[in-house]
């Protein structure tokens, strides 16, 4: 058996299996080189509750403040941590899914157990008919020598899939996470920038104490002051700070 | 059709934040960060983008003479450089060293969540810090800056190691 044939059937595997997530990313990573989008090297990941809490109170405030590309960009974001979730799931248990989904697909790994349970069947077919003595010693040994190869064989196609399923994951967790950042970038641009153009918005940062030009730092700030320190949402808050130079 | 597909005025509001962030006026401090930048150390062979991801709370301070900059036993993340000026570093109420300009101090409390060593007093009529805080949670997207950021960190503080063992040597010879 040569690697390359087992390459090429795990590689074919993990096509079909990691299909959705492989299509996502694809169609954003064409979209962000095709309009020269930004990646930022910062890591705004942690912001997106922030955002989408901030979101939501200026949309009770000004209904229809911004524009619809920012309602897409949430929705955008809870699909990808959705999908980093099943990600997870769906390699947990890299034995299992050997098991119960990659054998069942692999015509190499079918065709010699299918070879080994028509060999057992002969031979208690044999074992039957004949007294023990009678049996014909070669079909025996056949059965031990494929019965020992089927092992080895499951054994090397483990060794590599776990690998490729390892780097696999390791790939798409990484694609998503730049195109989340991404995607919470703009959010956090596009929020402010339209909060800035409310008047209801507007007025009302500017009860809070915020001045014209609104944005996160100074929003974050502002927020910090406010609520009672030691607090989980302080806590978080305060790291969202840090995004925010 | 994909369910997140991007209509024209969908890409148009991101191409406004592109040019939007192209012609941002950084903070005062930011560029006077980039003015500096080529001569702090530490900050060799990273981009201005990536020491924007990795470092926070950027302040340039100005001390005046026998301020206190780090006081001994306490604990603190920040990394001082001193750009202009000249400080005196005590242990224990002893003189151990001095600090000119293009120093660094500090790094191994930020690094190690040590209590800080010493305590450094500013020795010149002023001197000017830059201050710093590594946001070591940026492993996701700036891991070559951090990595490279530390790696200067050690060069660093192996330099002092050098330095504190040639003392004890002319001492004990």
């Amino acid at each position: 058996m040569d690697y390359e044939h087992i390459n090429h059937e795990i590689d074919s595997f993990f096509k079909d299996y990691f299909k959705p997530h492989l299509e996502f990313i694809e169609s954003n990573l064409s979209l962000i080189e095709n309009h020269n989008l930004l990646t930022p090297k910062i890591n705004y990941i942690n912001a997106s509750k922030f955002l989408s809490q901030t979101y939501e109170k200026f949309k009770k405030i000004d209904k229809n403040f911004a524009p619809d590309t920012l309602e897409k960009l949430l929705e955008e974001v809870t699909y990808i941590e959705n999908m980093q979730l099943n990600l997870k799931t769906i390699t947990n248990n890299p034995q299992d899914l050997f098991k119960s989904k990659f054998m069942q697909n692999s015509y190499v790994l079918r065709s010699y157990e299918d070879a080994v349970k028509t060999l057992k069947t002969n031979l208690n077919i044999s074992l039957e008919k004949s007294s023990a003595e009678f049996l014909n010693s070669n079909e025996i040994i056949d059965l031990e020598f494929k019965k020992n190869n089927l092992v080895k064989l499951k054994k090397l196609y483990y060794k590599e899939f776990k690998l490729k399923l390892i780097h696999k994951k390791s790939k798409i967790d990484t694609d998503l996470k730049n195109i989340m950042n991404s995607k919470i970038f703009y959010l956090d641009r596009l929020l402010w920038k339209y909060s800035n153009k409310s008047y209801k918005i507007s007025c009302d940062l500017e009860v809070l104490g915020l001045e014209k030009n609104f944005t996160s730092h100074q929003y974050l700030m502002k927020i910090l002051d406010i609520i009672r320190p030691d607090t989980e949402q302080y806590n978080y808050l305060k790291k969202c700070l840090k995004i925010y130079k | 059709m994909n369910k997140f597909e991007y209509l024209v005025n969908d890409v148009e509001e991101f191409l406004k934040i592109n040019e939007e962030e192209s012609q941002k006026i950084e903070s005062k401090t930011m560029k006077k960060l980039i003015s500096v930048q080529d001569k702090i150390k530490i900050f060799k062979n990273i981009s201005y983008e990536e020491l924007k991801a990795i470092i926070y709370d950027l302040k340039f301070v100005r001390y005046e003479y026998k301020d206190h900059i780090v006081e001994q036993d306490s604990t603190s993340e920040i990394i001082y450089y001193l750009i202009d000026g000249e400080c005196q570093v005590f242990q224990n109420s002893n003189k151990i060293g001095e600090l000119h300009s293009g120093s660094t101090f500090g790094e191994s409390g930020a690094i190690f969540e040590q209590k800080r060593s010493a305590t450094v007093i500013c020795a010149s009529k002023t001197a000017t810090l830059l201050s710093f805080k590594i946001d070591k949670n940026n492993l996701e997207f700036a891991s070559n800056a951090l990595a490279i950021l530390y790696r200067n960190l050690a060069f660093e503080i192996n330099a002092k190691l050098n330095d504190l063992n040639k003392n004890i040597s002319a001492k004990t010879s």
